[in-house]
């Protein structure tokens, strides 16, 4: 987990706003209710329970839950649809250990990564299909997990782009 | 799907209110950080290439599941080192392909127009019949369905007739069976179409070498017809001057005189 302790030591936090404090108060409660109002907690251990794998399925089921608050709160922000979708897999995640259908100890990092994974290609392919994508903001994410990652050291070898093929990609602009 | 690297970082105060037995795993903001460095730019590759971001994707979801590793033991700090070529095509997800064919190895199926393992084998241990080209005539048949037995050398006969070229050593084991084979063989070879001259060459050396052991094979079966041929006279004659009851008796000083 060297790389993992790494990365989060670069990812430098800050404090959110409290209009994003707010909508996050009010998705959260508006998601749990959904989870756990009516038969949906049934549902969605049964949506686990079926799935694929067990990744699989922990990602159908936030995804259904944040794709239905989103709806019900439109202009939602992005790092309240984050948070939000970090608590639903971890909700999910407890009621399928508090209804003993799993194990603890099979809620590892791992997991969770898997979930993550399922998650943001679910999430990726709807709003594709909605025609909701935005490539330029894409972009812009890659771009700033490049700088991340990379500090702005240029690439070797076959990665390498000339000076005037990273500024026409605008790769410069990072 | 926007601004997820700046969202990461924000943080909320937590409701405190989820993971009643979960601990809260640190992993989840890391992982979509990298799921969007990963996905995100293997999609935007996808589109520069021509194709659908979520073909990319699809792609890079694929491959990162054949590769069996995970985001936070390498495939995270591949992304974030490959990632500048990914505008310009070269996805990561592609990357990662090119290395696990290089893992597989140059198949047939994976490189066009590259030999199959089984006539590579045929090649190395048929000896001279490998100059027997599978394009030339139909020839090939014959000869690559028996490179080491010999045991249908009557049907490669056959199959040399009009466009024969190419035959091989043979070994004395090798020849059994052979049966008519020298009738096969004809008198004169002559090269298939496509042929270059260096192989024509190579096939004529090849039938030289093979008439020579047939006819090596055919010269020792004849002497050993004629000395079969010249014990069975013997034995007619034998047979013929005392009668088949015969037997020869060697005198010794026991045998009582007549």
């Amino acid at each position: 987990m060297d790389i993992l302790q790494k990365t989060q030591g670069e990812i430098e936090t800050e404090e959110a706003s409290p209009e994003e404090e707010q909508q996050y108060q009010q998705a959260y409660g508006m998601a749990m209710r959904s989870l756990h109002g009516g038969k949906v907690a049934k549902s969605t251990i049964a949506r686990v329970l079926n799935a694929e794998t067990p990744a699989k399925g922990i990602a159908a089921a936030a995804f259904v839950l944040i794709r239905r608050t989103e709806e019900q709160m439109k202009g939602i922000e992005d790092s309240v649809k984050i948070q939000l979708a970090e608590d639903l897999v971890m909700e999910v995640l407890s009621m399928m250990v508090e209804s003993g259908r799993m194990q603890e100890s099979e809620a590892t990092d791992e997991l969770i990564e898997e979930v993550v994974k399922e998650l943001y290609q679910k999430y990726a392919a709807d709003a594709d299909n909605r025609g909701e994508m935005d490539p330029e903001t894409i972009r812009q994410d890659v771009a700033a997990g490049e700088a991340i990652m990379n500090r702005g050291e240029k690439p070797q070898g076959q990665n390498a782009m000339s000076n005037n093929e990273a500024e026409t990609r605008g790769l410069m602009n990072v | 799907m926007s601004g997820i690297v700046k969202s990461v970082k924000k943080v909320f105060k937590s409701v405190a209110k989820v993971a009643k037995k979960i601990v809260k795993s640190k992993v989840f903001k890391v992982a979509i950080f990298a799921a969007a460095i990963y996905f995100g730019g293997a999609g935007l590759s996808a589109l520069s290439n021509g194709g659908t971001f979520m073909s990319g994707v699809s792609a890079a979801g694929s491959s990162l599941a054949s590769a069996g590793t995970s985001l936070m033991s390498g495939e995270f700090v591949t992304a974030g080192s490959h990632l500048s070529a990914g505008f310009g095509g070269t996805t990561v997800a592609a990357q990662q392909a090119a290395t696990a064919n290089a893992a597989i190895g140059a198949s047939s199926a994976v490189v066009p127009g590259a030999p199959s393992a089984a006539s590579l084998q045929t090649a190395s241990t048929s000896g001279l019949m490998q100059t027997a080209p599978t394009s030339v005539g139909g020839v090939g048949s014959g000869i690559s369905a028996t490179p080491t037995s010999m045991a249908n050398m009557g049907n490669v006969g056959t199959n040399l007739g009009g466009t024969a070229t190419g035959s091989g050593t043979l070994t004395a084991s090798q020849v059994s069976g052979v049966g008519n084979v020298g009738n096969a063989l004809p008198t004169t070879q002559t090269a298939g179409a496509g042929m270059t001259h260096g192989q024509g060459l190579m096939y004529s050396a090849g039938i030289n070498a093979g008439t020579q052991a047939v006819g090596g094979y055919l010269s020792a079966k004849g002497q050993q017809e004629d000395e079969e041929d010249e014990r069975e006279r013997r034995r007619n004659n034998i047979n013929g001057k005392y009668g088949s009851e015969f037997q020869y008796v060697i005198p010794s000083a026991s045998t009582p005189k007549v």
